[in-house]
């Protein structure tokens, strides 16, 4: 089966950061971008707006990295997903993961990794650049996924 | 939701926590409201501006970090260096917003430290640290040394005065993000005088509201608006660029020191010019859809690398129509100049075409201007005097005092355009007479924010009109007061009209306001900015404007023939605010207002 995944263009991106905060109104109701699974990172000097996502890679060092058998893949969508009671906090998939996606929770003790909002990413819906799409996997051509 | 200040006195290096009484909230909206509110009643206006008495007083609004699109203004309000009375600034970015996720929705910063410092705001935790590494640098180099001190955190945001705010330029900046300003009135002068070089903030609290549900759907609805606006698709394309075309073709773009209301070469410098030209992307602040920011690039023809955001209308109008001057690369240089050393385009720009227009009059010679040929169109003198402005060298010494003190001491009092000391924006006034009367009115002296009436004036065919100004500039300043306090982003404006806005307002804080009654609240506001002014001795006779505006009318262009009628314009601006004929709110217009305990 073909899978979906994320492309982000960073030429495209503002910077407005209102996929940070679909991102928590979705999960937790709140605005909150430390609890935020895409962040947006600004280069004033570049002048460029970078987005720390996650690239659902087909090695995923994050699960391989898990001691406790916290993260696994959902099958439909192919995102990681976190048993949060499971999750130690122990930051050894922070460490592995080559884009630097996992974050810790701010004041919970598991990792936050994006879900795709189960096949709907809301970030994808809100960018108002299409700056991060949801895309084919096979039929991407663009981007820096 | 919303609540809490907190208090960070340097003298004391006490901090303090302190809830904000939701009948202040209701009163006062937030943001600007709520700044008139402190610093009225804990800065009495006999304050020195750059004691440590005076206060800066940073208010975010109701709807700080929320999905409301453009929620991302804060208000700083201090007694100001440069008028002496009452002001305030807001800055965009993205510093207010984290202030709101620190756990904040306000931040008085009091007394002054022994030694430059530094504040770190990490949620409740608050340090006081040197800022000995970071004192006499230039804000980049400040900024990244600072964010290598923080672990090299991209997450926190911090602001700064740069050298210009340390050695007390009267109208220097503070500075978020590298590229956003507390712009007007001299903030960063303020900022200096308490030793305090930079507040950086980080916060990861949540901002709740009442119904998430109906945010989401609102804040959507709002976004679609907003990107499908005409107004929002201009700024989209232009930023605020796309005014250079509108106003020099209507002829009153500031030229040439206000000789001239039309720049020949203007269009030059059209915002469709410099997307051809010079853009190279485009920047928002938080939780803005419109990204009016402007990434450009030149490279010269030494080679040297320009790349930045901005320069924005009112730094091309006041560095270039202004001084004669049309060419990007200038532009970006001189506007970088004032970016990194830290001060307001628009003061520095008047002064320097002051000087030039002194210098080609014969009035200032080499001599008084350190042997710089200053002539309107010398792109390097442009350049030479804004640095000596940063430095507080020679002539820079003086012309950093502002337009009105500077025209003092270089006897050229008759040049210097400016009200209650605060230099004119780009719009002339005898094209567009509001434009005359917010000038004149605005309790932090000439400033167009206060009301921007020159949009409607024009589309209406009524610019050169007298009747009818007084309605329309009370209407813009309750307005613009309602959007300040709110502290969402001006531009928002284009696509949400005031009601959507009552609605964002009450679907978020759960206070029950209608248009009536915010416009209430902004009545109040303004009521209250001008109370500061009147209890400092301030009345009609400092609504003012230059002779030049009053006396010598526009000599060609599409308002050729026009002078400002400004006594007419105040009588009936005075009248609609039921103000006595010497601009003192009544008695009666206090109490309807709750404000009558404010008044000496």
């Amino acid at each position: 089966m073909n899978q979906k995944v994320l492309v982000f263009e960073p030429k495209k991106c503002i910077g407005c950061r209102l996929c940070e905060q679909i991102c928590t109104m979705t999960h937790f109701k709140v605005t909150n971008p430390k609890k935020s699974r895409i962040r947006i990172i600004r280069d004033d000097e570049k002048q460029l707006d970078q987005a720390i996502y996650c690239h659902f890679c087909v090695d995923a060092k994050c699960i391989e990295a898990c001691e406790f058998d916290a993260l696994s893949r959902d099958p439909n969508t192919n995102a990681i997903v976190v048993n949060e009671e499971d999750c130690v906090g122990c930051r050894k998939c922070i460490d592995e993961c080559p884009y630097s996606h996992p974050v810790m929770h701010p004041t919970e003790e598991y990792v936050l990794i994006c879900d795709l909002c189960q096949g709907n990413p809301e970030c994808v819906e809100i960018c108002p650049e299409n700056a991060i799409q949801y895309l084919d996997q096979k039929n991407n051509s663009g981007g820096e996924q | 939701m919303i609540g809490k200040l907190l208090r960070i006195n340097l003298t004391t290096e006490e901090c303090r926590e302190e809830e904000i009484a939701p009948e202040q909230w209701e009163s006062f909206i937030g943001g600007r409201g709520l700044g008139a509110y402190y610093l009225t009643k804990e800065v009495p206006p006999t304050v020195e501006p750059l004691s440590p008495e005076n206060k800066l007083i940073f208010m975010n609004g109701p709807l700080a970090g929320t999905l409301i699109p453009g929620n991302n203004k804060i208000c700083v309000t201090f007694k100001s260096p440069l008028t002496n009375t009452y002001s305030y600034s807001l800055c965009g970015g993205h510093w207010g917003p984290e202030l709101k996720f620190a756990g904040y929705d306000g931040l008085i910063i009091e007394g002054k430290a022994k030694n430059p410092v530094y504040i770190m705001i990490n949620n409740d935790k608050v340090e006081i640290k040197s800022a000995e590494i970071l004192w006499d640098k230039l804000i980049p180099e400040s900024e990244s040394l600072l964010r290598k001190e923080l672990g090299d955190d991209k997450t926190v945001q911090i602001a700064l005065i740069g050298p210009a705010g340390e050695k007390l330029v009267n109208y220097a900046c503070i500075t978020a993000g590298l590229y956003r300003e507390f712009g007007r009135g001299g903030a960063g002068a303020v900022m200096g005088s308490k030793n305090l070089k930079g507040i950086a903030l980080t916060g990861s609290n949540d901002v709740k509201v009442i119904s998430p549900e109906k945010t989401i759907q609102l804040g959507q609805d709002l976004i679609r608006d907003l990107r499908e606006s005409r107004g929002g698709k201009v700024r989209r394309e232009f930023g605020t660029m796309e005014l250079v075309e509108r106003v020099n073709n209507a002829g009153f773009w500031v030229t040439k020191n206000f000789t001239e209301g039309y720049f020949t070469e203007g269009y030059k410098l059209e915002g469709k010019k410099m997307r051809e030209e010079i853009v190279i992307g485009d920047s928002s602040c938080f939780g803005c859809p419109i990204g009016c920011g402007k990434r450009n690039y030149i490279e010269s023809k030494n080679g040297e690398k320009y790349l930045m955001e901005g320069p924005e209308f009112e730094t091309v109008g006041m560095l270039g129509s202004n001084c004669g001057i049309s060419s990007w690369e200038t532009l970006l240089k001189a506007s970088k100049i004032c970016d990194t050393y830290g001060f307001d385009t628009i003061n520095a720009g008047a002064c320097v075409s002051m000087v030039m227009e002194a210098f080609e009059s014969g009035k200032l010679t080499l001599e008084d201007t350190d042997g710089i040929q200053m002539s309107f169109g010398n792109d390097e003198a442009l350049l030479k005097i804004l640095e000596k402005i940063g430095k507080r060298e020679g002539l820079g010494d003086i012309l950093a005092n502002g337009p009105a003190q500077a025209s003092k001491i270089l006897h050229i009092e008759e040049l210097a355009i400016h009200s209650k000391g605060q230099s004119f924006p780009v719009y002339d006034p005898r094209g567009a007479k509001g434009m005359a009367l917010t000038y004149a009115t605005s309790p932090k002296g000439a400033h167009h924010m206060l009301a921007t009436t020159f949009g409607a004036e024009l589309s209406t065919g009524t610019r050169f009109e007298i009747k009818g100004k007084g309605n329309l500039v009370r209407d813009h300043q309750f307005s613009m007061a309602i959007v300040d306090s709110i502290a969402l982003c001006s531009t928002m404006r284009a696509g949400i009209p005031l009601e959507n806005l009552v609605k964002a307002y009450s679907t978020i804080t759960g206070i029950k306001h209608n248009v009536e009654s915010l416009l209430k609240a902004a009545e109040r506001i303004i009521n209250l900015e001008r109370i500061y002014n009147v209890n400092l001795g301030l009345d009609r006779k400092n609504d003012t404007l230059p002779k030049r505006f009053l006396e010598d009318s526009l000599p060609s262009g599409e308002s050729k023939g026009q002078i400002v009628e400004l006594d007419a314009l105040l009588d009936d601006y005075y009248n609609v605010m039921s103000w006595s004929s010497t601009g003192i709110p009544t008695e009666e217009k206090l109490k309807e207002l709750e404000l009558t305990q404010y008044i000496n």
